[in-house]
């Protein structure tokens, strides 16, 4: 385990020097000055000068990476031009609102997926199944995008139940909640009708297996043959697919964002990008890049714990 | 005293599309308590059926659809699930065939057996369970039971598996257990361990077991009455004694008589003709009529009753003696005279041509170590899976290699032909060394060696039509076919198929089959060498005698020399004229069959033999059998001097030090690696 760790944590550094050589260079692969589209046609030239150092961008290229890396491992990724406000500040706030809506979503899908493919599993072929399958199969091909739309059309628009935008206000709990519920279904939707297909699968596959039968023969109700015996052995497949999904929800939660103007990473790196706002971006970016190494660690360690037979330790890290 | 397990007028179906197959008819047998009954049956015969239909575990499909299955009174058919629930796993308990699968890889044995008797004490105290989970364990044999308890099913090998399953299904205590093929899947010397073990248990408990099987060995070891079934009738029932040494039935007869056990020295295994008739067109008389020799027309249209002889209930029209000499259409065509003719010919090959030949041949297989790990200076583990071999095959000559799972024959096999990469040694082919010869070069060469893979359904593409199959080594070594059809037809004649199978996909073959299209497949360039595989693994006695048969009629015509790779010693005597035994990587004994099979000189081999379930009742109290301990070790780390040293009731100090050489016993050709070849007394198969 720890030698699995140790092999982890060199792989995690090498993919994050790497990202953070490409997003320091980010600045001269897109045409035209840095400093001078973020400060617009109307910018005096010192102004465009003070920017231009202030970003580094007057220094050779080695250089500049390696001052990135280096004000980044001080804990700095420099101030904001506009606001004049640390950048670390700006990710600060926005940050949690992201990983509330990623994970409550995440938290829908396994709720709800999970039981779906379950009961379509044990009830294969029946009506239900079927129905199951059919919306399961609707709800795969519903974007966040279109899904966040629509909701928002009727439970926010019509309805009028339901707040339309913003994130809420965080010390007041229950309207938060509010807040975070059109989008997380909005956001859940694609992952609900996902997993239930993917359980069902496995479960199937599972429950013809000699040891079920065992189970089965040696007393053990049905119930618990089912839940305990036979979807830890299904999920462990399942537990593959969401490490990978949790990216997927990241990048899905952006679009969210913006439906719903919540003032998440979403939305910050979006509007840092059409604003030409390379410190802002390329912080952004390698921030999600972190949480989504995280979430294929957390993946991989919930492996170890539903199936024995995996050895971190001879898997390559 | 009223039996444990009373099965009157049992009737199974399927629904299936196209209607409702009857998979068990009219099955009535009892089971008395401390009793051991066999159901004995080929592949398709319903014996599983009836043991899912006991436990009530039938696929959803399957219904009784009639009869009665009287437990201590009981009838379980009328039973709630939950009733039925209650009696699963405390009074009736079930072990499997497979232990690999059985047990749940996820969790630990512990909790396995701690939910196994909360399903019927939920109020148990957790500490006495578990104690009594300890002493389960230890009872059928697994060391360290209260450390071990903690591990998960993969760290333990399939034998110690199968020991906890039955453990499992003993805690409760049961009156009576099922066990569904326990042993297929185990290697004949833990096969021996696992039946003393049920033995002693029903020993020791009393308890009551059905035990359902297709080998005729095991039951004669094991069983005190057997019940022998066909197309899902009971055929024959009555006491193992007489069953075995008079068979009423002509299908009991015909069974026994195919196994090739009884058949060292003889030309040509007896086979059923015909193949078990599929559920969806069974005969409207006798199932077993059209492969009966004594079948008259009534046979072939009345079904037939129950017929009481001597204590033995048969299912049969009318009885016949055994004749004193077997009619002559027993024996099937034309090949058996050719082949009893020749059957003076001297099997002698010392003096003639080598074909191949392997000196010192090493295969390894080395762990993938990651990049980090050999960074860090990590050495990558071998498996030395083929360690020093020096083997010589004579043209025309059959030898066999032998040994349990884990032996490394198969990757012998499989680096002779260069499909592995050898690590060390050579391998010389008509003269030629081609241990290092490049892929290019040996490719030519393949068409002259070829191999018959193990399993026969999964060596054959799914997608291709047999008579494609039949035509890619064509193919592949750019051979011009004249007459595809014509080839194809020849082909499927030299394995004795019909030329109709040529549009068939595998999937519609049966095992039988698919074998004989896999040896057509090797033949089609005709090679010199077959290296074969487990040839009869996973098929029906009957079918495996035809198997072997076809095999030694093809040595004889097209002058073939064969390697024939097999775990099972029964095999061999009939078709082998040397064997090589593997332990670990090594060939511990390589003789001419015969005085391999009468005098072994090796330890191993002697366990070996007397380890085969005999299918002869009268031996089970005559022979002396040795029970080897233990299992086979890793050949990551295999113990040092002799291998085999650990499990040897002959060992001495001399044996854990220094490696035995394979060398001449009693002189000439009987080679043993063994310090001590006259401590081993061997010859318990035939005795």
């Amino acid at each position: 385990m720890r030698r699995y760790l140790l092999k982890r944590l060199v792989t995690t550094i090498l993919v994050l020097l790497l990202s953070m050589v490409f997003l320091a260079l980010l600045v001269h692969i897109v045409p035209g000055d840095a400093a001078r589209t973020l400060l617009g046609p109307r910018a005096t030239p010192e102004l465009i000068a003070k920017v231009r150092s202030e970003m580094d961008l007057d220094k050779p290229p080695m250089v500049q990476v390696g001052l990135f890396i280096w004000k980044i491992l001080h804990g700095s990724f420099g101030t904001d031009v506009f606001t004049g406000r640390p950048i670390s500040m700006l990710i600060g706030s926005a940050l949690p609102h992201t990983i509330i809506l990623a994970f409550s979503s995440l938290g829908l899908a396994v709720l709800l997926g999970i039981p779906l493919g379950v009961f379509s599993a044990t009830h294969p072929d029946s009506w239900l199944d079927r129905i199951l399958a059919l919306f399961s199969i609707s709800f795969i091909t519903i974007p966040s995008y279109v899904g966040g739309l629509f909701l928002l059309l009727i439970f926010a628009v019509q309805l009028r139940v339901m707040p339309a935008i913003g994130v809420g206000d965080p010390s007041n709990i229950p309207d938060y909640i509010k807040h975070l519920i059109l989008p997380a279904v909005a956001l859940a939707i694609t992952w609900v009708g996902y997993l239930a297909r993917l359980v069902r699968a496995s479960m199937l596959e599972v429950l013809n297996e000699n040891y079920i039968r065992a189970a089965l023969a040696a007393g053990i109700p049905l119930r618990k043959v089912v839940y305990k015996y036979a979807l830890k052995n299904a999920l462990i497949p399942t537990v593959a697919v969401l490490g990978v999904g949790l990216g997927n929800l990241m990048g899905g939660a952006v679009f969210v964002e913006i439906i719903f103007s919540r003032a998440g990473m979403g939305t910050l790196i979006y509007n840092a990008i059409q604003s030409r706002n390379y410190p802002i971006v390329r912080a952004g970016v390698l921030v999600v890049a972190c949480l989504f190494i995280a979430a294929n660690l957390l993946a991989d360690l919930a492996y170890t714990y539903l199936d024995p037979r995996i050895q971190l330790d001879k898997m390559q890290g | 005293m009223d039996p444990v397990l009373d099965v009157r007028g049992l009737e199974i179906k399927y629904h299936v599309r196209e209607g409702t197959l009857t998979a068990v008819r009219n099955l009535n047998f009892t089971v008395g308590a401390g009793e051991i009954v066999g159901i004995v049956g080929e592949s398709g015969c319903g014996k599983s059926t009836v043991a899912s239909a006991i436990m009530r575990l039938l696929p959803p499909n399957g219904v009784i659809s009639a009869g009665q299955i009287l437990f201590k009174g009981r009838d379980l058919c009328r039973l709630s699930q939950e009733e039925m629930r209650d009696i699963r796993g405390k009074d009736i308990s079930m072990i499997f065939q497979d232990p690999l699968t059985s047990l749940n890889p996820v969790f630990r044995i512990k909790d396995q057996m701690l939910d196994a008797q909360r399903a019927h004490h939920p109020q148990a105290d957790t500490k006495e369970l578990l104690e009594r989970a300890v002493r389960m364990l230890e009872r059928v044999g697994i060391p360290d039971a209260a450390d071990r308890i903690e591990d998960y099913p993969h760290q333990f090998s399939g034998g110690m598996r199968q020991r906890i399953m039955i453990a499992i299904a003993l805690l409760s205590n049961p009156a009576l257990l099922i066990a569904d093929e326990p042993t297929s899947a185990l290697d004949v010397t833990l096969e021996a361990q696992i039946l003393e073990l049920i033995r002693g248990l029903r020993d020791e408990l009393g308890t009551s077991v059905l035990y359902i099987t297709h080998d005729l060995g095991v039951v004669a070891q094991l069983c005190d009455r057997v019940i022998v079934m066909y197309a899902g009738n009971l055929v024959e029932a009555g006491d193992v004694y007489s069953i075995f040494q008079s068979p009423k039935h002509p299908y009991t007869r015909a069974l026994l008589r195919s196994h090739p056990s009884h058949s060292l020295r003889a030309e040509r295994l007896r086979t059923i003709r015909g193949r078990v008739p599929s559920l969806r067109d069974l005969p409207p008389g006798c199932k077993f009529a059209p492969r009966c020799d004594y079948a008259t027309q009534t046979c072939h249209l009345v079904e037939p009753g129950y017929l009481t002889i001597d204590g033995q209930v048969i299912l049969c029209h009318s009885y016949h003696p055994e004749p004193a000499a077997e009619p002559a259409e027993l024996i099937p065509d034309s090949h058996t005279r050719r082949a009893v003719a020749q059957a003076a010919v001297d099997r002698s090959f010392a003096g003639s041509e080598v074909v191949v030949e392997t000196r010192g041949l090493r295969t390894y297989f080395y762990d993938t170590a990651g990049l980090l790990a050999q960074l860090l200076g990590r050495q990558a583990g071998a498996v030395r899976a083929v360690d020093g071999v020096d083997l010589r095959v004579h043209r025309g000559e059959t030898l066999a290699l032998v040994g349990e799972s884990g032996s490394g024959k198969t990757t012998l096999g499989r680096t002779i032909l260069r499909l592995e990469r050898p690590t060390d040694g050579q391998i010389i082919v008509e003269g030629q060394d081609i241990t290092h010869w490049p892929q290019s070069k040996i490719r030519p060469l393949r068409a002259r060696m070829q191999m018959i893979f193990q399993d026969p359904i999964s060596s054959l593409s799914p997608r291709m039509k047999v008579s494609s199959i039949l035509l890619e080594p064509f193919r592949i070594h750019h051979v011009p076919v004249e007459d595809p059809e014509r080839t194809v037809d020849e082909l499927l004649e030299m394995v004795g198929l019909s030329s109709e199978q040529a549009d068939k996909y595998p999937h519609q073959l049966s095992g039988g089959q698919a074998r004989r299209v896999g040896i057509a497949r090797a033949l089609a360039l005709r090679p010199d060498l077959l290296v074969a595989d487990e040839p009869t693994a996973g098929l029906d006695v009957s079918v495996a005698a035809g198997i072997l048969n076809l095999l030694k009629d093809l040595r004889e015509q097209l002058n073939l020399t064969y390697i024939i790779i097999t775990h099972n010693l029964n095999v061999i005597g009939f078709i082998a004229d040397r064997v090589a035994v593997m332990y670990l990587g090594r060939v511990v004994e390589l003789a001419p069959t015969e005085p391999l099979f009468t005098a072994p000189k090796h330890p191993y081999t002697e366990a070996l033999m007397s380890a085969i379930a005999i299918p002869d009742p009268s031996l089970r109290d005559k022979r002396r059998r040795i029970i080897l301990q233990g299992e086979i070790p890793s050949p990551r780390n295999p113990p040092a001097g002799c291998a085999f040293h650990p499990r040897c009731p002959y060992a001495e100090k001399r044996c854990s030090e220094e490696a035995p050489l394979l060398r001449p016993v009693n002189g000439g050709e009987h080679l043993s690696a063994c310090h001590f070849p006259e401590r081993v007394r061997g010859g318990a198969m035939f005795a």
